[in-house]
């Protein structure tokens, strides 16, 4: 063959990689088409200049004392949400991960098909969503919000946990096994020991996570930070609701720092 | 019951004897036993944890009601069309809106990233590329922390109900998530190839296209696809406040408590996020 | 715990993951154990002995032949049967099975559970009981300072010791060990072995051990029994095993013959894990 001749090049019809490329670049287009995006409307003058505006009155926070003890308690209350949903998850999940594993090679594992469609719903509907949902039953309020986190974290913390129970060192668990130990047992003396700083780590992580989600769960009526934005955003209180934004940052920021902390501590 | 005086009495051996027998970290555990105890009570107190809220008549009624209207789901073709189409809607403006985001993100990262710093190839990286660098990322942490829920609600506000708002808010926080990752996808990636086209005089731009680029595509991509797969979730969230797709129809349905058409929407959520995951995997293996 | 009486006959048995074609790990294995006795399995790498354990161990099932402990063949009882007599065993795994972050109080107290109830066995996790039996164990050992220290602060040499340690505390008239003194260096093996053997026959057990290092086993125990390639070599009084005997058992592997006063073949080590890592599915 002649040296010269140029190989086939690498985008050429035949490749699944240029298929893939005609997908994305389909679905861009068909996106931004169909969409009824109005741009010539979001970036005529007239709105960059309200979007200035607001960002301006953002700027401005209210920090009068009376405000500032109410933005406190809601802090507090969007804290305690994520904390308890996340700790319900912790334990819900753990109980759920169990069944939905394979002990050792060769378990039947009875309950693992329909408890892991079980933790595949949770996890699969938002947060939000279940909010919603939970709001009809239980009415306004930072308890819907709480079991809404808790409920979408059990799904997410559950199969985790099932995957790390399933592919955890067997060989405390074998040990144990060979002396006859049920299976229970072998589970709180051997596999538990082993999987369990890896089970805190994640239940940390995700509540980096929970602390985000808590914040805005208040908006469709979940308490908290989320509630007082929507309320003084509804009223165009900007000055307000740029205290409420700043608190959620902090909050996030505080969340994200003890986290990291908690999973340093626990990994020493 | 003899077993159990040994163990009484197995107790009172300790509580007297050899120091070394006694469990050094009893009263450490009993302490944060109790701490986070006083930490969860207030907690719960807080969150008005009253399980027993459910149980109220007025409230069993109404979730009773709610939950049998799941069955049937509603299934009529007027309504399947609708939701066909708000869900396609879901899916362009969760596209929409990850493009923006990496537009916008590929310049902040190429901008924050170290790894085609000129001025750190003579050794130290000097003041104001550091700076600059440094304000960058600040800029990426703050687009990420705030929720995308509120930028909905605050661009709902400002240019109206609809995709756009959606689409502009899963641009900017997504925006902050990408270039978080990105950064860190190079700054862990192979600096070799790329120092040495910058010592060889190359410009930025070029060192990008020749080595940054192709080290680092496949995990570039592989994460991109990643948030893709989470911005249909997320266009679904927001359609709550406004911005338009299956959310918003799931919350106008919800607020006239109309179980079926929930039920409805809430399958064809969970198909359209299995499908998502299906495409990304495609996708992924395929740039294998 | 009065010792357990063992027979195999006419075991054939192979690893879970091996085809029917293969070569069997155990091939026609016949023999006996008195009760109290105590036997050391030596032979090269590949030759079967973990699998021998395991067999004893009701942990791998043959596929041919019976293994009985106690005139009761093991895969012939039920399984509430089945997991009382396991309770009757102890089989120390040659990397300790010890999760990294327990203590070594409760890792041996794990040993004892087959004797526990319940409401004993959770309790001991909250707060441990029987820790004056337990500093006992660890004091055999030479490590009854490490009672309340975490496992993964220890070495290797102290956490093969205390895999060993957790023999005293089982309810077990048969033991079980896969290379003892794999991570020791040789005064602490020696110790090892004879704190196992001391032991051992105080309580009357049984006791069948894998080892490495030959000259341990011929010198220290009654019996000794030679497995290459899943057979029998010889099965003879540890006296009676000349070196002819080892350089036939041993051939083509005789960089394996590691000596307890030398330091141990890093070679043999790898391979006797890798021994382990097919063998327990």
């Amino acid at each position: 063959m002649n040296p010269l001749t140029r190989p086939k090049h690498w985008l050429r019809p035949d490749s699944t990689v240029f298929w893939v490329l005609i997908a994305t670049v389909t679905l861009i287009v068909l996106s931004f088409w169909t969409l009824d995006l109005q741009l010539s409307r979001v970036l005529s003058f007239d709105s960059l200049k309200r979007m200035g505006k607001f960002l301006g009155e953002l700027l401005s926070p209210n920090l009068e004392p009376v405000f500032l003890s109410k933005l406190w308690r809601a802090s507090l209350e969007t804290l305690a949400m994520s904390a308890v949903g996340t700790l319900l998850a912790t334990i819900f999940g753990l109980l759920l991960a169990v069944p939905a594993s394979r002990s050792y090679v060769g378990d039947p594992a009875r309950w693992r098909f329909l408890t892991r469609l079980l933790l595949n719903a949770l996890r699969a509907i938002p947060e939000l969503v279940w909010a919603a949902l939970l709001l009809i039953s239980a009415g306004l309020g930072p308890f819907a919000g709480t079991l809404a986190l808790g409920l979408h974290t059990t799904g997410v913390l559950g199969r985790l946990f099932a995957e790390s129970i399933e592919n955890a060192p067997q060989n405390a668990a074998t040990a144990l096994r060979v002396q006859g130990v049920g299976e229970g047992r072998v589970f709180l003396y051997a596999t538990l020991p082993t999987v369990s700083p890896q089970l805190m780590s994640y239940s940390l992580y995700r509540w980096e996570n929970n602390i985000r989600a808590a914040a805005v769960l208040g908006v469709v009526g979940g308490g908290g930070l989320g509630q007082m934005l929507s309320f003084h955003m509804g009223l165009f209180q900007m000055q307000e609701t740029s205290s409420v934004l700043a608190a959620m940052i902090l909050l996030v920021i505080l969340v994200d720092t003890l986290s990291y902390f908690a999973r340093r501590l626990l990994s020493r | 019951m003899l077993r159990w005086l040994n163990g009484r009495s197995e107790l009172a051996v300790l509580k007297s004897n050899d120091p070394a027998l006694r469990d050094p970290a009893w009263l450490r555990r009993v302490f944060w036993f109790v701490v986070a105890c006083l930490i969860v009570w207030p907690a719960l107190v807080t969150t008005e944890f009253r399980p027993w809220v459910f149980f109220e008549t007025e409230n069993l009624k109404v979730t009773v009601r709610f939950l049998a209207e799941f069955f049937p789901p509603a299934l009529s073709p007027e309504f399947l069309q609708l939701v066909a189409r708000e869900a396609w809607r879901t899916v362009a403006i969760a596209t929409a809106g990850t493009f923006l985001a990496l537009l916008l993100a590929i310049p902040l990262t190429l901008l924050s990233t170290t790894v085609l710093s000129v001025s750190s190839l003579s050794g130290r990286m000097q003041a104001l590329p550091f700076v600059l660098r440094q304000l960058i990322r600040w800029l990426l942490i703050l687009m990420r922390s705030v929720p995308e829920l509120i930028w909905a609600l605050v661009f709902v506000r400002v240019v109206g109900l609809g995709p756009a708002a959606g689409v502009l808010a899963i641009g900017l926080t997504y925006a902050g998530m990408l270039g978080k990752v990105y950064g860190e996808i190079l700054e862990s990636g192979e600096r070799e190839p790329a120092t040495a086209l910058l010592r060889n005089g190359a410009g930025r731009l070029q060192t990008f296209f020749y080595s940054v680029l192709p080290g680092n595509a496949t995990e570039l991509t592989s994460y991109t696809i990643y948030r893709w797969e989470c911005a249909i979730r997320a266009s679904t969230v927001l359609g709550f406040v406004g911005a338009g797709g299956l959310g918003q129809q799931m919350d106008n349905s919800m607020r006239m408590f109309n179980g079926s058409e929930v039920a409805t929407m809430l399958i064809v959520f969970i198909l359209l996020v299995g499908l998502a995951d299906l495409v990304s995997t495609w996708m992924r293996r395929a740039l294998q | 715990m009065p010792g357990l009486r063992v027979e195999l006959a006419g075991v054939i048995a192979r690893h879970p993951a091996a085809s029917s074609q293969s070569r069997p790990a155990i091939d026609q294995l016949s023999l006996k154990i008195a009760p109290g006795e105590h036997v050391a399995i030596i032979g090269p790498s590949g030759a079967g002995k973990t699998t021998f354990l395991q067999l004893l161990a009701a942990a791998l099932k043959p596929s041919q032949g019976t293994v009985s402990l106690d005139d009761q063949s093991v895969w012939s009882l039920s399984t509430k049967n089945l997991q009382r007599q396991r309770g009757r065993l102890f089989y120390a795994l040659q990397s300790p099975p010890l999760p990294p972050r327990q203590r070594v109080i409760v890792s041996l107290l794990a040993a004892k559970l087959p004797a526990l109830s319940l409401w004993r066995s959770v309790q001991n996790l909250v707060y441990p009981q029987y820790v004056e039996e337990v500093a006992q164990a660890l004091s055999q050992f030479d490590l009854q300072d490490k009672l309340w220290e975490r496992v993964d602060r220890l070495s290797g040499g102290e956490r093969q010791r205390v895999g060993l340690a957790r023999a005293l505390l089982a309810p077990a008239g048969l033991w079980l060990v896969d290379e003892p003194l794999s991570a020791l260096d040789p005064t602490r093996a020696r110790q090892a072995i004879a704190t196992l053997l001391r032991e051992a026959r105080a309580r009357e057990v049984t006791l069948v051990t894998t080892l490495h290092q030959v000259n341990v086993a011929t010198a220290e125990f009654p019996r000794v029994i030679g497995l290459r390639d899943g057979k029998l070599v010889f099965d003879l009084p540890g006296h009676a095993v000349t070196a002819e005997h080892l350089a036939e058992l041993y051939a083509q592997f005789e960089y394996e013959l590691a000596q307890v006063d030398g330091p141990v073949a890093l070679e043999d080590v790898a391979l006797a894990k890798r021994e382990i890592r097919v063998g327990c599915a």
